[in-house]
């Protein structure tokens, strides 16, 4: 299989001792369609930038088909389309200029493919950005992003700030339409369901590091939530102790831990470890998950 | 209200527009300069008017339109708070520029004063012509903060903008009719503003709206879809154009800063042509110009540099984008030398270049600046005729106390014979614009030696060149590629320090003041020469001619004449191209949108 990302020990901070990506490591294969999930600063827009070329690494290595997209700017971007949430087209373009300059920079362009997404989109072609809705801006992005049949498409929150039936037009179109293709597609959403949907692949970042890195099958039956009675004494100890327990958070009506394993299996084995006889496990949402991880100790 | 006040969009624009109304101070100085010294009269209307202009101009398209921010709008204030407190900031900011301008002719006359004994305007006079520009900037406020009250901003349209612009500059007719009874006018204009500023006052909302309601269904009748594209890929000259169009107006403030840039990149080309010199005096002082040429340079580059998110998503290499941001500024100063050497021409104008005048009872030939030489170590070499007549020249130190001096080749001394300044005059002609005449015939035509061995002129006054004198060669020397060459190194030097700052971890504080550094320090190198003056330690003159002298002997040394220097210069440039790419190479794109260079006003609105 081809690899397109790849990222070794990768780190990046803003501030001295406050990394946003600590040794970040990943890869990415052709034709994946990979889902990036953390809460706010958690470090997905980072990661993007620097797999675009628009962020430097300050250690590890940034590789995108396998070149450096710092040096090889050109070659790599040429290969990829690129949108996020607040994408800067200029405002004072029409849509055929935005196009006009994609045209002239991707050789690989594809007029048929951009009229088909102009009916789809139903987009004024003669007028200036600056004065279109925010829907119809990020649709231009879209299209110019992929009409070029990237390699490699990178979203950031492309969907960010949509009304919902524009955001599911917006992701269902381009994932169906570069995917078919074997386009690889790299996205970053707050938006579970879209994740659920859309990707087969999941990282979610925490604190400067990659939590999770697994399909999204294995997620939904490798992950479950334990929740044991308020009151146990040192049960946040005990089940921080056990292994593959991702995190623990206690709450007022009961202690909350997030576990790397099968609902059943999970029961089992705190009924071994801690016994424990009666622990409520359960297959673990997405979403639910999500809150579970980055809102509690791990 | 203070901080309300203190959040003002004009008052926090200011510090740019003040460096912008110093520049126009300095060139509305040197046309009244020039008027004076083309022998107009007098009168303080060339500065009103000019002032004018440059306060008009601010009204029209400063921040000065600005009543509120949304943030502000959000506030439980209503509109009239918000309005009188835009209105107040607004003064304070007109009254800075007005300010600025007066502060800078006033310093400059000082100078001119002290240095040439230029008669300038009196202070009494300046005080009219301040409180004249006072009351009408106050005035124009008044109006500007007055247009659709119902507005969070005054309507900025060119439509509009042509209204105000025209409006300003009808209100010089009274300023230039009443100028000479301040004592009517400015109560009168205050008067003005004070009824424009109640009417304004009495049609706002109890709240803004952000814009107006839509008055026609245009938008309506745009055609999308796929029969809509006109697909024309931008590929050559339009490709880069719309390229650098997506740079350039990125940059908050774009467009505005490319409307004000080009036109004084255009005036600074232009000086460095030699222009104001040759119309205004025989001092050349065009390499003074060179730090403020590339401070406009660098002021228009640096905010699209720190703002190339827009382009920084296509497959555009850095050092291509590095030449579409630098390249543009450095041909309009081209046009703009071009532009001046051009009209010199047209108007087949010049100022005569070498004088034989009688001065404190003895003759002496004075040459230009260029002619003059320079010596490192202080030791002038005479003046040898052919026949062996030998006179030591004369010569300025550099800078007073060290041994470099600038000499004089062509001295004509007291006591030499009057075929020695035949000669001076002859081999001076020669190397500023060839001739055909021989030194005989010098001697024969215009020379005399009285009783006392004086060489005299026959008739007073001897001006070249002149009736019967051909000129050959008018050209002093390569300034154009070395005057391009020393523009783009103090660029490129600027840029590789600056782009370090215009990273993701940097804040925005920190890049600006690294900024500000940079181009303080290029305005500290536009004054040091004056300043220098004004302590005693040189002359702006004397320091340029040591430049050019330096500059013509490295010029000579480079083979291949005028085409070689070309060459060298574009070399010199490309080195110190490459210097600034390599730290552009590391500019990073803010992972959150920037905004304005100067302030914070594009935040949310």
């Amino acid at each position: 299989m081809k690899r397109v990302v790849e990222f070794k020990g990768v780190h990046r901070s803003y501030q001295r001792d406050v990394p946003v990506l600590d040794g970040i490591s990943f890869a990415v294969d052709a034709g994946e369609v990979i889902g990036l999930l953390g809460k706010n600063g958690a470090g997905k827009t980072t990661l993007l930038y620097i797999a675009m070329g628009m962020l430097e690494v300050q250690d590890g290595q940034a590789l995108v088909f396998g070149l450096n997209p710092r040096r090889d700017v050109v070659e790599v971007k040429r290969r990829v389309g690129f949108v996020s949430e607040d994408q800067a087209l200029p405002g004072f373009f029409t849509a055929n200029q935005v196009m006009d300059v994609h045209r002239g920079l991707f050789p690989t362009w594809e007029e048929d493919m951009a009229r088909d997404l102009m009916r789809r989109f139903e987009l004024p072609a003669e007028r200036r950005v600056g004065k279109m809705s925010k829907g119809q801006a990020r649709q231009l992005a879209l299209l110019c992003a992929v009409a070029h049949r990237p390699e490699l498409l990178i979203l950031d929150e492309p969907a960010g700030g949509l009304d919902p039936h524009a955001r599911r037009e917006f992701l269902e179109t381009s994932i169906r339409l570069l995917n078919e293709t074997g386009t690889t597609i790299l996205f970053s959403s707050h938006h579970m369901n879209d994740v659920e949907r859309m990707a087969s692949r999941l990282l979610m970042l925490h604190e400067g590091q990659i939590w999770i890195d697994s399909e999204l099958d294995e997620i939904r039956e490798g992950y479950c939530l334990a929740l044991l009675p308020a009151g146990m004494s040192r049960a946040r100890e005990n089940l921080l102790a056990q292994p593959r327990c991702l995190c623990v958070r206690e709450r007022t009506d009961a202690v909350r831990a997030v576990f790397e394993m099968g609902a059943e299996d999970c029961r089992a084995h705190l009924a071994q470890e801690l016994g424990l006889d009666v622990v409520n496990c359960r297959p673990l949402p997405l979403e639910e998950m999500f809150i579970e991880l980055v809102g509690g100790t791990s | 209200m203070r901080s309300l006040i203190a959040r003002n969009a004009a008052l926090r624009t200011a510090p740019m527009w003040m460096l912008v109304m110093l520049v126009g101070a300095q060139v509305l100085t040197g046309i009244y300069g020039y008027r004076v010294a083309k022998g107009a009269e007098m009168t303080n209307t060339t500065l009103l008017v000019g002032a004018w202009l440059m306060i008009a101009i601010y009204l029209t398209w400063g921040q000065v339109k600005h009543r509120c921010s949304r943030f502000d709008l959000a506030l439980p204030l209503p509109a009239r708070t918000l309005w009188t407190s835009s209105l107040i900031g607004s003064s304070l900011a007109v009254a800075l520029m007005v300010a600025t301008i007066l502060a800078v002719v006033a310093a400059i006359f000082a100078l001119a004063e002290s240095l040439e004994g230029f008669d300038a305007l009196r202070a009494g006079e300046m005080a009219r012509v301040g409180s004249i520009l006072l009351a009408a900037a106050l005035c124009g406020v008044a109006w500007r903060q007055g247009r659709n009250p119902e507005l969070a901003s005054a309507p900025g349209g060119l439509r509009h903008a042509s209204l105000v612009l025209a409006g300003l500059l009808a209100l010089l007719v009274p300023m230039i009719l009443l100028q000479d009874r301040p004592l009517l006018l400015v109560p009168f204009l205050l008067a003005v503003a004070a009824l424009l500023a109640m009417s304004a006052r009495r049609g706002i909302p109890p709240g803004y709206v952000l814009s107006p309601l839509a008055t026609s269904g245009g938008a309506a009748a745009e055609r999308s879809g796929p029969d809509a594209i006109r697909a024309r890929p931008a590929r050559g000259l339009r490709g880069v154009w719309l390229i650098y169009m997506m740079i350039v107006r990125s940059a908050p403030k774009g467009p505005a800063l490319l409307l004000l840039a080009t036109p004084f990149l255009l005036l600074f080309g232009a000086l460095l042509s030699g222009l104001l010199q040759q119309l205004v005096s025989d001092t050349d002082l065009r390499f003074a110009y060179l730090p403020m040429t590339a401070y406009i340079a660098l002021a228009f580059v640096a905010p699209p540099l720190a703002n190339l998110r827009a382009v920084d998503v296509l497959p555009l290499g850095r050092r291509r984008l590095l030449l579409l941001l630098t390249l543009p500024p450095l041909v309009i100063i081209a046009a703009g030398y071009l532009g001046g050497v051009v009209w010199l021409g047209a108007r087949d104008f010049e100022m005569p270049r070498i004088v034989y005048v009688e001065e404190g009872g003895n003759y002496g030939l004075r040459v230009p600046q260029f002619m003059w030489r320079m010596a490192w170590d202080g030791d002038a070499p005479p003046a040898v005729a052919p026949w062996g007549e030998s006179h030591p020249v004369m010569t300025i130190p550099v800078i007073e106390g060290a041994p470099p001096v600038i000499y004089k080749p062509y001295t004509t001394p007291e006591g030499a014979s009057r075929d020695f300044v035949a000669w001076q005059i002859w081999r001076a002609a020669g190397a500023s614009f060839g001739t055909d005449l021989t030194r005989e015939e010098i001697a024969e035509r215009y020379l005399w030696t009285d009783l006392d061995d004086r060489v005299r002129l026959k008739e007073e006054g001897l001006e070249l060149p002149g009736p019967g004198w051909e000129v050959v060669d008018s050209s002093p020397g390569p300034f154009l590629p070395v005057s391009l060459a020393l523009v783009a190194v103090l660029l490129y030097v600027g840029v590789a320090i600056y782009a370090p700052g215009v990273r993701a971890g940097v804040s925005r504080v920190r890049r600006n003041v690294r900024m500000w550094t940079l181009l303080g320090m290029l305005l500290l190198m536009h004054m040091a020469p004056y300043v220098l003056a004004l302590k005693g330690v040189s002359r702006p003159w004397v320091l340029e001619a040591a430049g050019v002298d330096v500059m013509l002997k490295l010029a000579r040394a480079v083979p291949g004449g005028i085409v070689g220097v070309w060459i060298a210069a574009f070399v010199v440039g490309a080195v110190f191209f490459e210097i600034a790419a390599t730290a552009f190479r590391r500019v990073e794109s803010p992972v959150a949108p920037d905004t304005c260079l100067w302030n914070n006003l594009d935040k949310g609105d």
